[in-house]
């Protein structure tokens, strides 16, 4: 048998190598396709083939076509409830982005770089950042005894003190109430991001603003806000996102009363699917809500021109 | 020098420390420092020197702990930056990457209250011409290159007509080249227009070129403040002598005699003798001293012909500078640095012995390390 020749190997071995350098990602992240694969794309596709059915407590995959679409769109309640929802996604988003960066403003760029007061800036992000932290069961107890009926809660107990009768808070502004927890934890959880971007801000820069005569207000509007672009638009979208999903927090407040007040499309799909064990309609309503959320998601992107924002050259000096 | 008797002080910096932990260690220290009108001075130190601190207790930026500083009869301590009038030019150049070129320039216009649109628009265009970036108005500070941002963050400073141009190591990012456009530009804007500029800077060469004052810094003190030449033919002691030049002063130690109207300084290796009207004894705390030269200050001499007053070196290498000789020597184990002519003559692992010129050498105490020579 003929001897390769030194170029013939090196070329094999070239090959060799090159094949396994391109296997190599695909091998390590073999356990994030696996995973993701088997909990999210295949239910995803399992519920998308199952709105098509009148699935029931039977758990019969009764193909029935658009039939549950159909039916779906034909209740009248449907309609108030997508209202509520996109009133309760939009206000939520955007009064939970406003007062984050509210908040970042206050804590980093005032206290932290304008008055040199770290420590208070650190101490008060501590504290908002609680409610994020804390698991949402324990964060709807604390909720529960704030807003609960009786003498021994406590806005009760505040009210006694001006001499005032106690009150169900929960019959009387369920959505108020509902929307400031969501609000909160939400805020408390941007303002790591915006910290973060507020803090990445060379130090120089904001130096040559107030030596130019910049008020902190001024370097605030001029200088701060669009390094928070960025952030920004990536919490707006989480938030309208994660706001359409929001249904965990409902069901330990309020779940979904009184009289369907407070119940939002997401809070509607898990009743229809677990409460009532309509896994078709379920399925149908949650493919709604996917498209509902894109739809919407898909707007922000547009509004904060994203396109634009991922092109510019972003110089971080 | 008729400079300096018409201009009055603008600067007036006393006993100024600076502690940044409370007092614990102290960045500068009883610092002294007068800066006439229309002086453009360099701070020059090494790194962590307390050189930057200056400048940010100069621009208002960090208060300092103690002492005054005075702009004219006007004790500033505790005025904001935004009331002092100054420009400054940042080392990082600090541009604000949101806004165009143009906005950034007019940036501190739009600070003052009540300047209308043309106006402003016709002061940003004149200090554009000014410093030549006209037409890069438009653009985002980007996509400009070290260069022209230099040139953007001197027109910011510039814009708002200040009293005192401060400069943070302005030219420390850009290649050497451009440094030396960069620093006769600067040089020409400064004497154009008459401004009183202080410069932050680590580089020697650079201080020595731009400014007709330097403040040389060490440990946050003021070592010697001065114009370029004394600070370079007298240095005040061995922190300057050693900082200032390049390559750098040669240093022999030694110990000192007086014989008559001679002063000999011997060593393991050498003796030289000196004028006594060259040194000042009396501020001797030991016989111990310093012999500074510079590397340009020695005598070569043919092998046969050979006086006294020498001091014997062996000749390691040497390095063609293309205008002259670089030898790399050693006189006993302290390294020595002579700049040759250029000549045929063989030196690599030789010794030879090489005179002094003994009228620009120094004398340092190596006690106290300051310099006893007469001049």
């Amino acid at each position: 048998m003929k001897q390769p020749t030194i170029a013939e190997i090196d070329r094999k071995e070239d090959r060799k190598a090159r094949r396994r350098s391109k296997r190599f990602p695909f091998m390590l992240m073999s356990p994030f396709f696996v995973l993701t694969g088997l909990f999210v794309i295949v239910p995803i596709l399992i519920m998308f083939v199952m709105s098509f059915t009148d699935m029931g407590l039977t758990l019969e995959w009764n193909f029935i076509g658009f039939k549950t679409y159909a039916r779906l769109f034909a209740d009248p309640a449907l309609k108030t409830i997508i209202l509520r929802t996109f009133i309760f996604v939009i206000l939520g988003t955007i009064c939970s982005v406003l007062s984050s960066i509210f908040i970042t403003v206050i804590t980093t760029f005032y206290l932290d770089t304008i008055y040199r007061k770290e420590n208070a800036g650190i101490i008060f992000r501590i504290i908002w950042l609680l409610p994020s932290l804390t698991p949402s069961v324990v964060y709807a107890f604390i909720w529960n005894y704030v807003f609960g009926p009786t003498d021994y809660h406590l806005m009760n107990i505040v009210r006694s003190w001006f001499g005032l009768e106690p009150i169900t808070w929960f019959a009387l502004y369920p959505q108020q109430i509902l929307f400031l927890a969501v609000v909160i934890t939400s805020a408390s959880s941007s303002i790591i991001l915006f910290s973060a971007a507020v803090r990445q801000i060379p130090l120089h820069i904001i130096q040559a603003a107030r030596v130019d005569g910049a008020s902190p207000l001024y370097i605030c509007r001029k200088i701060v806000l669009p390094y928070l672009r960025w952030p920004i638009t990536q919490k707006t979208l989480w938030s309208v996102l994660i706001y359409f999903c929001t249904y965990e927090i409902i069901f330990l407040l309020t779940k979904g009363g009184p009289a369907g007040k407070t119940t939002t499309f997401a809070y509607y799909v898990y009743q229809n699917a677990f409460n009532l064990k309509k896994f078709g309609m379920g399925a149908a309503l949650a493919v709604v809500l996917v498209a509902m959320s894109a739809l919407l998601g898909l707007l922000v992107l547009r509004v904060f021109k994203v396109n634009e924002q991922l092109q510019d050259p972003r110089m971080d000096i | 020098m008729s400079e300096q008797t018409k201009s009055k002080p603008l600067i007036r910096l006393e006993n100024v420390s600076k502690s940044y932990d409370g007092g614990k260690t102290y960045a500068i220290q009883n610092f002294n420092l007068t800066i006439n009108q229309g002086d453009f001075v360099a701070l020059l130190g090494p790194s962590g020197c307390g050189k930057s601190t200056t400048l940010m207790l100069l621009c208002g930026l960090y208060r300092p702990t103690e002492g005054n500083i005075y702009f004219g009869d006007r004790l500033v301590n505790n005025v904001e930056p935004k009331n002092r009038n100054i420009g400054m030019v940042f080392q990082s150049y600090a541009l604000y990457p949101h806004l165009s070129v143009y906005e950034n320039i007019a940036f501190p216009i739009r600070q003052q209250k009540g300047v209308p649109k043309n106006e402003l628009d016709r002061r940003v265009r004149e200090v554009a011409e000014m410093v030549k970036i006209t037409e890069l108005l438009d653009r985002m500070p980007g996509q400009l290159s070290g260069g022209q941002q230099q040139r953007v963050a001197m027109c910011r400073a510039l814009v708002k007509n200040p009293n005192i141009l401060l400069l943070d190591e302005p030219m420390s990012n850009l290649d050497a080249r451009l440094k030396l456009e960069i620093r006769d530009e600067i040089k020409k804007l400064q004497a154009d227009l008459g401004l009183t500029s202080i410069i932050v800077t680590h580089d020697q060469d650079e201080a020595m070129a731009i400014s007709n004052k330097i403040a040389v810094i060490d440990d946050g003190i003021v070592q010697q403040y001065a114009d370029p030449n004394s600070l370079y033919d007298m240095p005040k002691n061995l922190f300057v002598a050693s900082f200032i030049g390049s390559p750098p002063m040669n240093f022999l130690e030694g110990e000192v005699e007086v014989f008559g109207d001679k002063v000999k300084f011997k060593n393991d290796q050498d003796d030289i003798s000196l004028p006594l009207a060259m040194v000042d004894v009396d501020r001797l705390t030991s016989s111990k001293v310093t012999l500074g030269a510079r590397p340009h200050h020695f005598i070569f001499y043919d092998d046969q012909d050979v006086p006294g007053n020498t001091v014997r070196v062996h000749v390691e290498y040497v390095e063609p500078l293309g205008k002259e000789l670089l030898l790399k020597c050693h006189s006993g184990t302290t390294p020595v640095r002579i700049l040759s002519p250029l000549t045929d003559r063989e030196f690599e692992g030789k010794d030879i012995r090489v005179g002094l010129q003994r009228s620009m050498i120094n004398i340092f105490d190596s006690e106290t390390g300051e310099n006893i020579t007469i001049r």
